[in-house]
């Protein structure tokens, strides 16, 4: 009986691939845009990301949907002062991060599984996931930066932007009836 | 920022030909009203969602036209930054978060959009960006609570989506002609156009 308290759980397939497309679309973004600098990012950048981590558990286990509107009126708000702190090529960077770590934390948890033994799963998949997104970084960042012409860049940031968008929109469908 | 603004490429006529196709297409349309009923789930449906409604059509097709007046960064800033904070609008629609004003919101995206284009307002990109993220949390969350309960969820969010993105190239693809004789003008009229077709969903009359 105890041990039934103790089931991983898993992540169904249809919010997988909804994680993977998340993960391709924020590297593919990632990694045509300017890093932010060091002195900036790092110390900003880690509490963006933890930030929206804890945020999308928190959404997942606590808040209802009003809530998490306001949420996104202060993000666009956000996103709006890191460009007025002169971070025009930059600000997508910490917006986009803080938003994938969000819906990772949102889409993490697992199906039918019970802390602290579902732990080991929500933390292989994010390790995972992050993984994806720095491959997809790396890789996109190394076909596209030797190019001098410019549209092949803007057309791999718009399209991890599209693919950020669905990736968004089919967890949001995914988990509907289970966090809200 | 400056060195992007030096190296963006000439558009080629094969990019201005599929833009008019585009057009074209998206022209071909029959203008039904933008309630939602009647679409089933897949890629289709989720395509059609943002075309059947030309109120969105409007102020999608302005995002794109803004972008190219205002000229890189914001060209290519602003359409990314539109689908991405719609999908966030569309997540908080389909999970019934509350969104007051809904239509007047959309309606105001074209009056807004419109006139800062027929005014040929250069608007600082912190600021672009902020009116076209706002804008883009009530055209997402009007999508996201008309979906269809049935959709196939990742067939439905990638026509959409694609949907989106095409208009905002289309708009794009309008605005490069400011670099022509009376291009700037004929945007600036189209931005009046916008305006005032935005002025007519707001009170209704269209």
């Amino acid at each position: 009986m105890l041990l039934e308290n103790w089931t991983p759980g898993f992540i169904p397939n249809t919010v997988k691939a909804g994680q993977i497309l998340l993960g391709i679309g924020a590297g593919l973004l990632f990694g045509n845009l300017k890093m932010l600098p060091p002195s900036k990012g790092v110390t900003t950048g880690l509490m963006l990301l933890l930030s929206g981590l804890g945020l999308g558990f928190g959404t997942a286990f606590f808040m209802d949907g009003s809530l998490t509107l306001i949420l996104l009126f202060s993000l666009t708000l956000i996103s709006g002062g890191a460009v007025a702190g002169n971070l025009t090529h930059t600000y997508l960077i910490p917006f986009a991060a803080w938003l994938c770590f969000f819906t990772l934390g949102l889409s993490s948890l697992p199906s039918g599984g019970h802390f602290p033994a579902s732990a080991s799963v929500v933390l292989a998949n994010i390790i995972g996931l992050i993984c994806l997104i720095g491959g997809a970084t790396t890789l996109s960042h190394w076909a596209t930066h030797r190019q001098a012409d410019l549209w092949p860049k803007i057309g791999v940031r718009i399209l991890g932007s599209w693919l950020l968008a669905i990736a968004v929109l089919m967890l949001t469908f995914e988990y509907k009836t289970i966090v809200f | 920022m400056n060195q992007t603004n030096k190296r963006l490429p000439h558009i080629s006529l094969r990019v201005k030909a599929l833009t008019a196709l585009l057009g074209a297409f998206f022209l071909a349309f029959p203008a039904f009203a933008h309630t939602g009923e009647g679409l089933v789930g897949g890629f289709y449906s989720g395509f059609l969602h943002p075309v059947l409604g030309w109120d969105h059509v409007a102020a999608m097709v302005a995002v794109g036209l803004w972008g190219a007046f205002l000229r890189a960064p914001a060209i290519y800033i602003l359409p990314i930054v539109f689908p991405v904070i719609m999908a966030l609008g569309g997540a908080a629609g389909v999970v019934g978060a509350p969104l007051p004003y809904v239509e007047i919101g959309i309606a105001l995206s074209s009056v807004l959009l419109g006139l800062l284009i027929a005014f040929a307002v250069k608007s600082p990109l912190w600021l672009a960006t902020v009116i076209v993220g706002i804008f883009a949390v009530f055209h997402g969350h009007a999508h996201g609570t008309e979906l269809p309960q049935a959709s196939n969820a990742m067939s439905f969010s990638i026509g959409f989506v694609l949907a989106t993105g095409l208009l905002h190239l289309l708009g794009i693809g309008l605005g490069v002609f400011i670099g022509r004789p009376g291009g700037k003008i004929a945007v600036r009229v189209m931005g009046a156009l916008i305006a005032l077709a935005g002025f007519g969903f707001l009170f209704g009359i269209i």
